[in-house]
């Protein structure tokens, strides 16, 4: 199966693409911390559920350098047959228009709840949805364009909202560290926080695009730390401004960029805020959104993927906006059946993937051996 | 990053540039067409009749010598011709200097082999055989000379008629720069960017263009410093142009540029002779017509929109601060009313508390939303702009003074508007005039209106979504190969150096990589200035 998409992507690019799909859900909302009892051990989830995610995404990248010039799509039909590979293939894409329909739905949730009440949410999700189908339809060149610009100004934002929140911060809130309900209690949470590293199965497609795809593993090992480490950040500073509140925010990013200000000239600085969180979560969707239609057209064997974009967008609106009955909900499935569901599919795809990949090397092994 | 061509159905390499095989059909019909005969006054009632007895058209009959009978036709048209130079170089040597020595056996052929060979003291010389190219020629202010019973005729080029002076650029002024403009005149054009780049790797091409006006266009570039793709795109697209006349750069552009669909001009006009040698220099290649003191450059970037000749000529300091203050200008004037009007409108809790109350308390009384009395001054502004740009010289001053009443003082005080968006608006009219290349400033003025209209319907979010899908465009836009928004969209980090701000001359080693053909260095290394190393024997006195 030919690749669809001809563009080129830089290793940053890559990295920055990853690091906006990482970033996205905690710019936005940061759903792990309502699932987390004690502020001060908030931290340890991050740590654990990204160290999981290591080799996790280290074999997932590996399969993709193992078949150079395949997409994922192409590669599972390779390892699992015609009819299994389809499958594999319409299971991967469904993934991909899910997260999509996720991020839509959320970015337009926070619209919605935080800044322009009044407003319908379709009118959000459409319009966003639109914008980013357009960037999708001009490549993934330029999608990777706007990321390598977009996550540097992102990170920047949310280190200064962190650095103007200092007077704000008790570090008090950061201590003692126990787990009032054992050591289980760090499972769900961590469980939640690997979850969303299950969105970089987008790998998968984007590998066969980078310039130079022996340094996708290394990237992706370093987009996965990098995350880390604003994660981290994010913990503490959220942690020890909000305390006691922590686990009841919706919004606790938002809420964050509400309570500073700089000097007395500039407060109240969240719409700026979340204008440049907008954009991130727009790449996020586009890239989503890309990978779907390019993926769904090499599966049905189509020429191009572009007529596929629209007719996606359009898609995912009503999906996202049906799926969720409101932010509660959203929440709920976030921190709940969506975990179990994301970290299941992945490992049950790794496996069947590798153990297919084992046998056809045992195979080519007894057939050279015969021979 | 790779080069990316518009592949064009039309795509066709004339085998000869300046003959485009596409005109045939616009071509009208040239009255007596064919070849030239050998009768002198067949050929001349034959001109006669193609000029339809034009006043301006001059056939002057000579005797060739003294002592010969073959009568020799100079034809030219009055005004296109230098005078004195069609008596120096064509009548005085057929009259007199044919005598010395006089020819010993005069045919008709011996005749046009001495004037062509000898007599015509004029350096720019050339022969047709047809009596079509021999009326084209005429036409361009070149000489027709026609011997009786020969069936050829030479031209020589005499052309001189009136133009203009060379004279400082009007529409972009400088402090410290070079005070020459473009003129209307190709070739002095041509020669002014000669004397620039004394290299004999400046290339200049020239195409005719327009089946009925058959005007000269010239392709200007540095072989081994331009990308040869881009070149021959150039001549390519140039060449694909089928149509009657294009009257100047602006028309050109059109018929050129790579996204038509664009507000943003992919195609950078200069009046500046030393803009477009420094891009000629950066590997860019430049475009110059016959009728309009205007030039255009390709590939560009929006970048070079941004930046003025001073950029380079003050100290670098200044040169990079005043690069990002227009760049904040150029900000100012697409976003300050949008931003306005959906802080007014959507997000109050934004802006400081008293200035709210202010703004609040100044709004009392006002019948509209914002966004109408931001729309109502805008476009009151652009009225007042257009019209004095239009208007009669002497008729300025007053539409000034009722501009400023207006403006200033009676909207405010009528309470049709608050001051607050008269300021606003005044500083937007400042900032737009910032922009130094007009063709980018006046698609500011549209996309300003568009966010304005985002801003006040849907706030923040509006000019959010407004920004991104300029930025999705401007990201997607090329200019023959070359992404418009570099080096930004894509991020190249090296060529960062002149974009936002300019680094000093001394480290801008390379010329941009993207642009450039073959060759991309641009200096040698190692240039930084700076007093002499300390001898090691400590100072020594006397040498």
């Amino acid at each position: 199966m030919d690749l669809l998409e001809k563009g080129k992507i830089s290793g940053f690019q890559f990295f920055a693409l990853l690091v906006t799909v990482r970033l996205v859900p905690v710019t936005l909302f940061c759903p792990t911390v309502n699932m987390v009892t004690n502020p001060a051990t908030a931290w340890l989830n991050d740590l654990i559920g990204s160290l999981l995610a290591l080799p996790l995404v280290w074999l997932l990248a590996n399969l993709s350098l193992k078949h150079p010039g395949k997409s994922i799509i192409g590669y599972a039909e390779d390892l699992l047959g015609p009819i299994a590979g389809k499958m594999a293939g319409f299971l991967i894409i469904c993934f991909y228009f899910m997260v999509a329909a996720t991020v839509i739905r959320t970015l337009g949730e926070t619209l919605v709840t935080s800044i322009m009440q009044a407003t319908p949410l379709i009118v959000f999700v459409g319009s966003a949805a639109f914008l980013a189908a357009n960037s999708a339809r001009n490549g993934m060149e330029l999608n990777s364009r706007t990321a390598a610009v977009l996550t540097p100004t992102v990170v920047f934002l949310l280190i200064s909202v962190s650095f103007m929140a200092f007077g704000y911060m008790d570090l008090q809130y950061l201590r003692p560290i126990y787990f009032p309900d054992g050591l289980t209690e760090l499972v769900w949470p961590s469980a939640s926080v690997l979850s969303f590293y299950t969105e970089f199965l987008v790998i998968g497609m984007l590998v066969p695009h980078l310039n130079r795809p022996e340094q996708a593993i290394p990237i992706s090992i370093g987009a996965i730390l990098f995350s880390l480490g604003v994660l981290l950040m994010y913990c503490f500073v959220i942690g020890s401004v909000f305390g006691p509140l922590f686990n009841s925010l919706t919004l606790p990013a938002f809420r964050l960029a509400r309570t500073v200000s700089i000097g007395t000239f500039l407060e109240r600085v969240e719409p700026a805020v979340t204008v440049v969180w907008i954009f991130s979560a727009c790449v996020k969707f586009s890239l989503f959104v890309w990978a779907t239609a390019v993926g769904l057209s090499q599966l049905l064997g189509l020429s191009d993927y572009r007529p596929m974009i629209y007719p996606m967008g359009a898609l995912i609106v009503p999906v996202s906006i049906l799926s969720y009955q409101g932010v509660i909900e959203l929440l709920d499935t976030l921190t709940g059946s969506m975990i179990v569901f994301a970290i299941g599919f992945l490992l049950f795809l790794l496996l069947s993937l590798y153990v297919a990949w084992a046998i056809r090397i045992s195979r080519q092994a007894e057939g050279g051996s015969s021979n | 990053m790779k080069r990316r061509f518009r592949t064009s159905r039309y795509r066709q390499t004339p085998s000869d540039p300046g003959q485009n095989p596409g005109l045939e059909s616009f071509e009208l019909d040239t009255p007596g067409a064919g070849d030239i005969s050998a009768s002198i006054s067949e050929n001349e009632n034959r001109i006669r009749e193609a000029f339809g007895n034009s006043a301006d058209l001059v056939i002057r009959k000579i005797k060739f010598g003294a002592y010969s009978d073959i009568q020799v036709l100079v034809v030219h048209i009055d005004g296109l011709v230098d005078d004195q130079m069609v008596i120096q170089s064509i009548i005085r040597p057929i009259n007199f200097f044919s005598e010395w020595p006089p020819l010993e056996d005069p045919t008709p052929a011996r005749v046009y082999n001495q004037l062509k060979d000898r007599l015509i003291a004029k350096d720019e010389l050339s022969e047709v055989g047809r009596m079509e190219d021999l009326l084209k020629e005429v036409c361009s202010g070149n000489s027709a000379i026609l011997v009786d019973g020969y069936n050829a005729a030479l031209i020589v080029d005499v052309k001189g008629w009136k133009e203009r002076n060379i004279e400082p650029p009007t529409t972009e002024p400088t402090v410290r720069g070079s005070k020459e403009g473009f003129v209307e005149n190709l070739r002095t054009n041509t020669s002014i960017i000669r004397k620039n780049i004394r290299s004999p790797r400046l290339r200049v091409e020239e195409l005719t263009i327009g089946a009925v006006s058959r005007h000269k266009v010239a392709i200007i570039y540095i072989d081994g410093i331009a990308n040869n793709n881009v070149v021959q795109e150039i001549r390519d697209r140039i060449s694909r142009i089928s149509i009657d006349a294009v009257q100047g750069t602006g028309v050109l552009e059109e018929y050129i540029e790579d996204s038509p669909y664009s507000p943003f001009p992919t195609v950078l006009r200069t009046e500046r002779p030393d803009r477009a040698v420094g891009s000629l220099l950066e590997g860019r290649v430049v475009v110059l017509n016959t009728q309009t003191p205007f030039v255009l450059i390709v590939p560009c970037d929006i970048f070079m929109f941004l930046s003025a000749p001073d950029d380079y000529f003050e100290r670098y300091f200044i040169g990079s601060f005043l690069r990002l203050l227009r760049i904040i200008l150029f900000v100012v004037s697409l976003l300050l009313p949008s931003l306005y009007v959906a802080l007014v409108t959507f997000h109050q809790e934004m802006i400081p508390t008293e200035l709210a109350v202010a703004i609040a308390a100044q709004r009392e009384g006002i019948p509209f939303p914002v966004l109408v009395e931001a729309l109502i001054l805008e476009i009151a502004f652009e009225m007042l702009r257009e019209t004095t740009a239009r208007v009669p010289l002497m008729f300025g001053p007053a539409v000034s003074i009722l501009g400023v009443l207006f403006l200033g003082q009676a909207a405010v005080q009528a309470g049709l508007t608050s001051p607050f968006i008269v300021i606003i608006v005044s500083i937007t009219g400042i900032a737009s005039l910032g922009v130094p290349i007009f063709s980018l400033g006046i698609s500011i003025r549209l996309l300003r209106f568009v966010l304005l209209i985002l801003g006040g319907t849907l706030g923040l979010y509006g000019i959010t979504w407004g920004i991104a899908a300029l930025l999705i465009h401007l990201a997607s836009l090329r200019s023959y190969g070359v992404p418009y928004a570099q080096p930004i969209l894509p991020l190249i980090p090296a060529e960062l150096k002149d974009s936002i701000v300019r680094f000093p001359w001394w480290s801008l080693l390379k010329r941009p990589h993207l642009v450039a053909g073959p060759n991309t260095t641009r200096q040698g290394s190692d240039q930084k200035p700076g007093p002499p190393p300390p001898p090691d024997n400590g100072p020594q006195g006397g040498s």
